[in-house]
C-alpha cells in the first residue's frame, strides 16, 4: 500500500507545472473582479 | 416539463447507474473499493474533488444569491489557492504515503487510538446530517417545481446515487464526478449564452444596472468580523476553512487517496485552486445576469410556487393587489432600467436616470418584502425563495433541452456531493469503528460486503434526515453552524501532527479545547461570522497542544500499519 515516492520532501513536475498555471490564472481571475468593480460599481 | 427535457433527465440517471455498474470490475478488494486501487490520473481526482465540492446549492442557491446579493460571496474563495499550495507541499506527502486508508487512521498512527475515534466519530456525526441537508435543499426545490410530493424528488437523487456508490465504491464515483463536472459546466455555460442573447441591452449596459445596484462589488476590504463575506474573512478564514476541508474532512482526502503518486494527489487538489474562484464568479454573475433580465422581462412575486399556491388560496383578494401593485411599478422600474440603460455613460443624464431607477428598485423590493412575509405569515415557514429563482427562470426561459440539461446538471452536482458524502460515512465508519473496534481479523471480502451494507444505512439515513430537516427549515443551518464547531479544530489537530512537540494528551485535550472555546465564541459572540470560528479554533488547539505535549507515537500500531502494508 505505501507509495514508493511518498516522501515528504518529493516534488514532482507537474505539481510544479499546476502550481505556475494556477497562480496565472488566479490572477487573471481576481483582476476581472477587480475590473467588473471598478468599471461599473457606482 | 416536456417529455424531450424529461427524456434528457432519465437518459442521464440511467447512464449513472449502468456506468457504476460497470466501473464495478475491480473492487473486490479493499483497495481497490475504497482507494480505486491508487490508480486514478490526478485530472481525475481533480475534477472528482470539483465536481464534489459543486452540490446542488452551488447550481440553484448560488446564482440565486448572486441575483438578490450580488457576487461578494466569491470572497469566501480567496483563501482556497493558498491552502491548495500549503496541503500540497505538507499535509498531502504525509497522509498519501502513510498508507493509511481514512485521514483519522493517520491520527492513531501519530497519536492514539481516543483521538482518531473523537475526530471520526465528530466527521460522522456532521456528514451524516449535512448529507442529508445536501440532499435536502435540490428536493425541496425540485418537488416545489414540479409539483411532486417531496419522498419523490429525495428519491429521484437518493436511489441512483446509493447503487452506483454501493456498485462500483470510489472508483465509480470518481470517473462519473468527471462525466458530472463536465454536465454541470456545460449547464451553467448554457445559460450564460442564453441570457446573452435574450437580454434587450448590451453586456456593457446590463452590467452597469447591476452595478449600480452593488451587485458587481467583489471585493470588500473593511475588516469587520461581524461581516460573512470581506476580503479578509475570505483569505484567512477561508484559508481555515479550506485547509480543514480538504486537509482533514474525509470525503475529499479520499479522493487524492486514491490518486496513483503524491505527485498526483497534490496536482488534483491544485486544480481545484484552478477553477473555483472563476467559475464561482461565473456561477454569480450568472445569477447578476438573471437579475437584470428580470428588469425587462415580468418575474413571478413570489419565486416559490409552493408558497405562492398557499398565499394565493388564504389571501387571494390582498395578494392580488400586491400583484397589481408590483405590475404597475414592475412597468415603472422596466422603463427607468431602459433610459438608464440609453444614457450609457452620458455624465448627468446618465446619473439621474440611474438615479431614477434605483428609486423604482427599492420601491420594488418593498413589494417583494410585503409579498415575502405574507407568505411566511400564511406558511409559517422563512419565506427567502432565493433558491426558486433560478429554477423558475429554467423552466419559463430555457429553450427545449436546455432545461433538460440543466435539471440533469443539478442532479450530477447533488449526486456527485452525495456520492463523496456516503463513500466517506462508508469508510470511516466501516474502518475507524468497525474494524479498528468490532472485528479487526476479516478478510477483503467480509469488508467489503460490510461496507456495501453501510453504503445503503447512510444512503438511507441520509433519505431520512433529508425529508425530515425540509420540514424544518431551520436545522441545515444548525447543522451547517454545529459543523463549524469542530472543523477548525480538527485542523489543529493534523497541524498538531506535523510538529516534534505534538503529543496524544496535547491532541486530544487540544481537541476538546478548541471545541470549548469555538462553542464559547459561537454563543456568546454569535455576531462573529462562522469563517472565523476556523482560525479560533484550530489555533487553541496548537496552543493547548504544544503546551501540554505529552507522549508520541503510542506503541501497539503495528498490526494497523502491517494491515494497511
Amino acid at each position: 500500500m505505501t507509495d514508493p515516492d511518498a516522501t515528504p520532501g518529493s516534488s514532482g513536475s507537474t505539481f510544479k507545472t499546476t502550481l505556475i498555471r494556477v497562480i496565472i490564472v488566479q490572477v487573471i481571475a481576481l483582476a476581472a473582479l477587480a475590473l467588473l468593480q471598478l468599471r461599473y460599481t457606482l | 416539463m416536456h417529455w424531450i427535457n424529461w427524456l434528457i433527465v432519465v437518459v442521464y440517471l440511467a447512464y449513472v447507474i449502468i456506468h457504476g455498474i460497470r466501473k464495478s470490475k475491480d473492487t473486490d478488494t479493499m483497495a481497490g473499493y475504497f482507494l480505486a486501487s491508487k490508480s486514478l490520473p490526478w485530472w481525475v481526482v481533480g475534477l472528482s474533488v470539483m465536481a464534489t465540492q459543486l452540490s446542488a446549492v452551488t447550481m440553484i442557491g448560488t446564482p440565486g444569491q448572486g441575483a438578490t446579493d450580488g457576487i461578494r460571496f466569491v470572497q469566501l474563495y480567496f483563501g482556497l489557492p493558498l491552502a491548495m499550495v500549503i496541503l500540497g507541499v505538507t499535509l498531502v506527502p504525509f497522509l498519501h504515503g502513510s498508507g493509511v486508508y481514512t485521514a483519522y487512521e493517520y491520527l492513531e498512527r501519530r497519536f492514539d487510538a481516543r483521538t482518531r475515534s473523537l475526530t471520526a466519530f465528530l466527521f460522522l456525526l456532521s456528514r451524516g446530517m449535512s448529507v442529508g441537508a445536501i440532499m435536502a435543499a435540490p428536493g425541496v426545490v425540485l418537488s416545489a417545481i414540479f409539483g411532486i410530493p417531496l419522498v419523490w424528488s429525495v428519491a429521484l437523487i437518493g436511489v441512483p446515487t446509493i447503487l452506483y456508490t454501493m456498485v462500483g465504491g470510489v472508483q465509480a464515483v470518481a470517473w462519473a464526478d468527471v462525466k458530472q463536472m463536465v454536465l454541470i459546466v456545460v449547464a451553467l455555460a448554457a445559460i450564460a449564452v442564453v441570457l446573452l442573447v435574450q437580454m434587450p441591452v448590451s453586456p456593457d449596459d446590463a452590467f452597469r444596472i447591476a452595478g449600480s445596484t452593488g451587485r458587481l462589488k467583489a471585493f470588500d476590504f473593511s475588516f469587520d468580523l461581524t461581516e460573512t463575506y470581506t476580503f479578509w474573512s475570505g483569505v484567512i478564514g477561508g484559508t481555515f476553512l479550506m485547509l480543514s476541508y480538504f486537509g482533514t474532512d474525509q470525503s475529499q482526502v479520499q479522493r487524492y487517496l486514491a490518486a496513483e503518486s503524491v505527485d498526483a494527489a497534490r496536482s488534483s487538489l491544485l486544480m481545484s485552486a484552478y477553477w473555483k474562484i472563476p467559475l464561482q464568479g461565473l456561477v454569480l454573475i450568472v445569477g447578476v445576469l438573471v437579475f437584470v433580465y428580470y428588469q425587462f422581462t415580468p418575474a413571478p412575486l413570489l419565486f416559490n410556487p409552493t408558497h405562492e399556491s398557499a398565499v394565493m388560496a388564504e389571501r387571494g383578494a390582498e395578494y392580488g393587489a400586491l400583484q397589481r401593485d408590483y405590475a404597475a411599478t414592475f412597468s415603472l422600474r422596466e422603463d427607468a432600467a431602459r433610459a438608464a440603460a440609453d444614457a450609457g455613460d452620458n455624465g448627468g443624464d446618465a446619473a439621474a436616470a440611474m438615479e431614477e431607477f434605483l428609486a423604482r428598485e427599492a420601491d420594488i423590493q418593498v413589494i417583494r418584502g410585503q409579498a415575502l412575509t405574507m407568505a411566511e405569515e400564511v406558511t409559517g415557514e422563512a419565506s427567502r425563495d432565493t433558491n426558486y429563482i433560478i429554477p423558475r427562470f429554467v423552466l419559463s426561459e430555457l429553450p427545449i433541452g436546455l432545461t433538460g440539461l440543466f435539471i440533469a446538471g443539478v442532479l450530477a452536482a447533488a449526486m456527485s456531493s452525495i456520492a463523496a458524502e456516503l463513500t466517506s460515512l462508508t469508510t470511516t465508519s466501516v474502518l475507524d469503528f468497525y474494524r479498528r473496534w468490532v472485528k479487526d481479523d476479516g478478510d477483503d471480502e467480509h469488508y467489503l460486503k460490510t461496507s456495501k451494507i453501510a453504503t445503503v444505512f447512510w444512503g438511507i439515513f441520509a433519505c431520512f434526515v433529508a425529508i425530515y430537516a425540509a420540514t424544518l427549515g431551520s436545522l441545515i443551518e444548525v447543522v451547517n453552524r454545529f459543523g463549524s464547531f469542530f472543523y477548525g479544530s480538527i485542523l489543529g489537530v493534523f497541524l498538531l501532527a506535523m510538529m516534534p512537540r505534538g503529543g496524544s494528551n496535547g491532541a486530544f485535550f487540544g481537541l476538546i479545547a478548541g471545541m470549548g472555546v469555538v462553542a464559547s465564541v459561537a454563543f456568546g459572540a454569535p455576531d462573529v461570522s462562522f469563517l472565523w470560528h476556523n482560525v479560533i479554533g484550530a489555533v487553541t488547539v496548537l496552543i493547548v497542544g504544544l503546551v501540554l505535549g505529552g507522549g508520541s507515537a503510542p506503541d501497539g500500531l503495528q498490526s494497523e500499519q502491517a494491515r494497511a502494508e
